[in-house]
Order: C-alpha cells, then structure tokens, then sequence
C-alpha cells in the first residue's frame, strides 16, 4: 500500500512540523542542550520593530535598563534602545526537535503494521508527535513582550551582569560548531 | 518477519536511540551572597566576572566560609579568547554572577517512549501472529437502546465473487428509539473491499410479549420468550444460566491441544416442553476458524490469486476443496433424544463468522408424554461461542415485510448514488477500508413493535499482506485442502500457542476506530 504509506508519512511530516516553533538562530551556532551547559557565549536574540519588522539579530552582549547590545553577525557591537522594541525572541540552545519529529515520523510509519488499529495508532502518532516536538522546538525559545521580561532576559547574555567598561566596539564573533 | 518490517523496526530503534539524546536546559544565574543557593547538579559553573572574563569550572565547589569559589576549568577574557586552564581559586567578591545550567531529558521523551512501548508491543504481536490482527467483513451496527452495537456481520462466507450470497441475521438486540425510524450503519473495518448488492431490513410485527425468529430452514415463527434449560451440562460444567438467552454472555470452550477438529457436547434438558418446541440458539464463530483460513491463505501466498481464479472458474474440484477444511471444523450439530437410547439429528446451525451472534430455531419434536426434552449439542471444541440454548414455543408462521433503505448517508450527508446502488442490484455498492454508510429504513409501523432482520447480499475481497506471503508453503496448502482432517491436527499446536491472547488481540487491533 504504497500510497496509504506515502499518505501517513506526509501527512505526520506536516503536522509534526507545521506544529513546530523554527528557531531563529543561524544553523550550527547554538549548542544542543548538553553542550550549552558549558558555552562561553550569549544566546542568539532576534530584535523586532513594529509591524514585527526585524531590527537586528546576533549575539546577545548585555541587558541594560535602557539599550539592549548585540553583536551582530560582522562582529560589530549593536546598541538598541529597549523602547524601539516591542518584542524579541532568544534562543539559548539547538532544541533539536527534528529527532522528535523525525521519531512521531517513524513512529506513525509503524503503525501501518498495527492492520486495522492503524485507524487509533496512526492518529494517536501524529498528535502526539505534533505534541512533542511542539514543546522540544519552543523549550529553548524566550521570548520578551514586556518591557519588565527584559530583567529575566539578562540571564541568556554574554555578561548577564552588564556590559563591562571597555568593551572594544569589534568584537570576533562566536565560531559555528562543526558539522 | 518480513525484511521490510525488519527494517522498520531498526529504523525505529536507531530514531528512538538518537532521539533519546534530546533534553532541555534550564539555566539560573545566582549572585555571589547567595552561592550557597548554588544547584550542585550542574555539571558546569560560570563565574561572571567584573572585566567581562569568564571562568567555567568544572569539579567546582565552594567555600562559603572563605567566601572562595574553585575548581578546574577554562578561563576566557571579554572577546571570548581562551586565557588560562588548569585548576582556578577565586574570591567571591570579584563575582558579578554565577550561572548554573542543568540538563534534564525532555518531557516529551517520556511520552514517546510509552508510546513507542505501546506500538512495538502491537507491532510485534501482528508480525508474530498476522492471522489474529486482521479480517472483518462488512458489519452492521444498530443501537440496543443506550449504544451503537455490533448486530450483524453481512456475507461473512463470500470471500470470492463466485461465492456471493445472500445472508440474513437476526437484529435481536435492536432497540430502536427513533419512532418510525431504524438506522444502520454499515462498516468497513478491514483491509478488504466490501461489494455489497443490497442492504435490507425485513420487519415483521412483533406480538406484545412474544418474539419472531427464523428457523433453519428460512421459514419465520411467532414464538414465546425464550425458556431456560431445565439442566444443561457440558465438559465445563453447569451451563444452564449461560445459555438462557441471547444476552451477549457466552460460552466457549477451549480448543484441542492435538486436534482442532475434537468435537465436544453440550447436553440439554427441558423439563417441560410446550405442543410446538424449537431450540432456540444464538451463537458466533471463535476465531479458530478465522485462524485456519487465514493460514490457508498464508501458505498459498502468492498462489492465492491463482487459487482464487480457480475458484472463479467453479471448478467443482477446488470449491469442495475450499469447503474441507470448514467441513472438518464442522457447524453446531442438534441431535434429539429417541426412544432407543440414541440421538437423532436434526439439522446443524452454520453462522459464519466471528464478530456478531446470530440467531437460529431449530423445530424439535413433541415428545409423546409431555415428559422430558434431551437436547444435545456437538460441536468442535473451541470453534463456537454459543450464546443461547433455550426452548420456546411456536405460536404461529409469520411473514416479515422487506423494506429497502429509505436514505443512505455518508459523513451526515445524504449520498443518493450510494442508495441508488443498494437499491439497483445489478450496480452494486462498493467500499473501502474505513468507509461507513448509515442505512435508514422508515417502518410502516413503531420500530419497538417490530421485530427487525437485516437481509444482505454480496461478497468481499480480503487485501493480500505481506505476512501472507512470507508464510508461503504450497505442501502445506495443499494438505489443507486434501487432508483438511489432518491439517487441524497439525494446526493445533500453533493454535494453542495463541489461543489465550488471539480474541484480545483481534479485538484490539480491529475495533480500535471505535
């Protein structure tokens, strides 16, 4: 049955990942979680304008009470003003939420094995696989609505404590891990 | 297990293996005054320093008392350039921040895994056992009052268009709560494509107090309620209470260990039986013969299609072949009680299938002095779930009236080509795995005052699977088909080996949609 396999494997492909939250970081610059644990730099930050327009994107420095400082991916250091933006997104480790998929994805193929409880089993994969890597792509991802959610985003900096006093306004940019 | 299904499940452990490695992180930054709030889980600790530098310890500690943290691990200044490694002491105050980062596997993780758990448990017992996961034929659902109920099975012996036939089952738990109105929903709940000629209700009033039944012969009774045997014994026991009507608890026996085709008895008495008796029995196939078709079926593997044009053909050789091995397993045998000691027969009841009970009478004779009725039953040993054994009495013929659907609907939707099929039996209805049609008949009379029969012809095709073909074996098959006595002796260990976990599992895999 060719086309029911092609059927349920597409259709679990695209509900796993149409669930899905991308993460907003270049590819291979963050760590996988364990990895993270030990990374010397600040997290990836997306700043958006209005009509959620992106102003810039890198390296998250510093969190200060009125600017928020990226380094951007040239390696210059970028200060914004925290009341031109409304809304940021960090990302502070690689969630690796397509093995998740990649998992609801074999897992839904398995059920064609199950004869007739296909009907229960092929569904119950897909939900739950959607679910699942749903909650693996947006673990890693904070995301700042509030003027007041910027304390609690100082700690996915560079220097959480603040920006320290010369700084060089270029700065070498964090190498991408190896593939 | 087939390669393909080998490959599956591999697939599925590596996925599941590499998987496992996902976890989330969850990160907390502490100030100096309160590092002894510090989460000691953390493989890593970060010290923030004041000129931007960074140190990551590993092995840390710290000492609260010399307000000192230590440990061995990398510094790095403000760029991020490595600047010293190797075992590091530092004082608290020149900490602006610690950060602690502890890992923990994803929540969703553990879903998966029971999930995955589940699924290879199911996925393993159909590649072990592929002949208990699968088969059907189309089923007919009615409500009994509270719940939409598995009534009737339709054709379940016409595997083959040249073995189309015409099937009649008894609705006898039907409770319509519509008025005039009965509604049927008709299922595909197997990898077959169901035919379907036709699809009628036969109603026929039903008398305040009495039932209508056919008998085995196709004639239909006005008869009293059923009456429980007086004494009914079999190798198990007492079975007077089991059989009393057609309730929905049965009996069935155990198959046996050497042979399936070991017949067993079922003695009735009845103490006091009316001027018009008829035994009244309800029952279902076990999926014992489900079973040996299915292994026909796998041991022909890739001939079953030239079996099956065979078949086609009515070459007279090969359909009393087919027969064989549903001769060996045999029906439910009546015999009465003579005068001479012995037992005569009276008919024997035949429903194919496994899913939904039917109901038959069979006339039984007067006995001369009113005394007395011994009934006895013979049947293969855990071939049959035997519902009801009663007597009732035959009050008068009766004549049921046949009433084709009024409206079919699919998804809510009237579908009138769909009853212009039923309707038309030269055009007739053909349906997939997981189509339901729901058949409404308009009664001429209150639905509960009429007893309700659904008449059903046509045939279906079971789909080939691969689990079939990779038990193919054409010496076994044919010693099914020429030695059909001496295949179930043969078949019966296998059998034994599922029997405990075979309706189970049928049961759970096919009905799961519902």
């Amino acid at each position: 049955m060719p086309v029911t396999k092609s059927v349920l494997a597409t259709l679990a492909l695209a509900t796993t990942l149409a669930a899905c939250a991308s993460n907003p970081a270049p590819r291979r610059w963050l760590a996988p979680a364990r990895e993270a644990q030990s990374d010397p730099y600040g997290a990836w930050i997306v700043l958006r304008g209005g009509q959620k327009t992106v102003l810039t994107s890198g390296e998250l420095l510093a969190v200060e009470d009125d600017s928020v400082f990226v380094l951007d991916a040239n390696g210059r250091v970028a200060a914004v003003a925290r009341a031109a933006v409304p809304s940021a997104t960090i990302a502070f480790y690689d969630g690796q939420f397509g093995r998740t998929a990649a998992w609801a994805g074999v897992g839904a193929l398995s059920s064609i094995s199950h004869g007739f409880g296909l009907i229960l089993s092929g569904p119950i994969w897909i939900l739950s696989g959607s679910l699942a890597a749903r909650a693996d792509s947006r673990a890693p991802l904070i995301t700042v609505k509030e003027p007041a959610q910027w304390v609690g985003a100082r700690a996915y900096a560079r220097f959480p404590g603040g920006l320290p006093a010369g700084l060089p306004r270029v700065l070498p940019v964090k190498p991408r891990r190896q593939p | 297990m087939t390669p393909r299904r080998t490959w599956l499940v591999l697939g599925a452990v590596v996925v599941v293996m590499v998987a496992g490695c996902v976890h989330r992180l969850q990160r907390v930054t502490t100030p100096p005054e309160a590092a002894a709030t510090l989460d000691r889980k953390s493989p890593f600790l970060k010290a923030h320093l004041r000129d931007g530098a960074l140190l990551v310890l590993s092995s840390w500690s710290v000492d609260d008392t010399a307000r000192v943290v230590s440990g061995a691990g990398t510094r790095y200044d403000m760029t991020r350039a490595i600047v010293g490694e190797g075992p590091h002491a530092l004082a608290l105050d020149s900490v602006v921040l610690f950060e602690t980062n502890v890992t923990r596997p994803s929540e969703s993780i553990a879903m998966m895994s029971i999930l995955t758990g589940v699924s290879l448990g199911v996925t393993a017992y159909c590649a072990a056992n592929p002949k208990s996961c699968f088969g059907s034929c189309p089923t007919f659902y009615v409500t009994d009052g509270s719940r939409e109920l598995l009534q009737a099975e339709g054709f379940s012996a016409s595997i083959a268009p040249s073995l189309e036939a015409r099937d009649v089952d008894v609705l006898y738990r039907a409770r319509p709560t519509m008025g005039r109105e009965v509604r049927v929903d008709m299922v595909n709940e197997a990898y077959e494509t169901h035919v379907v000629r036709y699809a009628n209700l036969l109603v026929a009033p039903r008398p305040s107090g009495h039932r209508v039944l056919p008998d085995v012969h196709g004639a239909y009774w006005t008869v009293t309620p059923p009456a429980a045997p007086s004494r009914c014994t079999a190798s198990d026991g007492d079975c007077a209470a089991l059989l009393a009507d057609f309730d929905g608890r049965e009996r069935l026996s155990a198959a046996d260990s050497f042979d399936l085709g070991a017949r067993e008895v079922i003695d009735l008495v009845f103490a006091a039986p009316p001027a018009e008796p008829a035994l009244f029995i309800a029952s279902r196939q076990s999926l014992l013969p489900t079973f040996v078709l299915y292994q026909g079926f796998s041991w022909l593997g890739t001939g079953v299609g030239e079996w099956m044009a065979t078949l086609e053909r009515r070459d007279g050789e090969t359909v009393r072949r087919l027969e064989g091995p549903a001769r060996a397993l045999g029906g439910i045998d009546v015999l009465v009680a003579n005068a001479h000691g012995g037992w005569d027969s009276l008919a024997t009841v035949r429903e194919t299938g496994p899913l939904a009970a039917d109901a038959r009478l069979v006339p039984l004779p007067s006995t001369a002095d009113g005394g007395p009725l011994r009934v006895r039953l013979r049947l293969a040993k855990g071939a049959w779930r035997v519902d009801a054994a009663a007597l009732v009495s035959r009050v008068s013929p009766a004549t049921p009236q046949r009433l084709m659907p009024a409206v079919v609907l699919r998804d809510g939707r009237p579908d009138e080509a769909a009853r212009a099929k039923l309707m038309d039996s030269t055009a007739p209805l053909t349906t997939f795995p997981g189509d339901r049609y729901t058949l409404v008949y308009r009664l001429p009379g209150e639905a509960s005052a009429h007893e309700l029969f659904l008449e059903t012809k046509g045939y279906y095709l079971e789909w080939m699977r691969q689990e079939w073909i990779a038990e193919e074996n054409r010496a076994l098959a044919a010693s099914l088909f020429l030695d059909p006595a001496g295949a179930l002796r043969r078949l019966a260990p296998a059998f034994k080996r599922e029997e405990a976990t075979i309706e189970q599992a049928f049961w759970r895999s096919r009905y799961a949609g519902h």
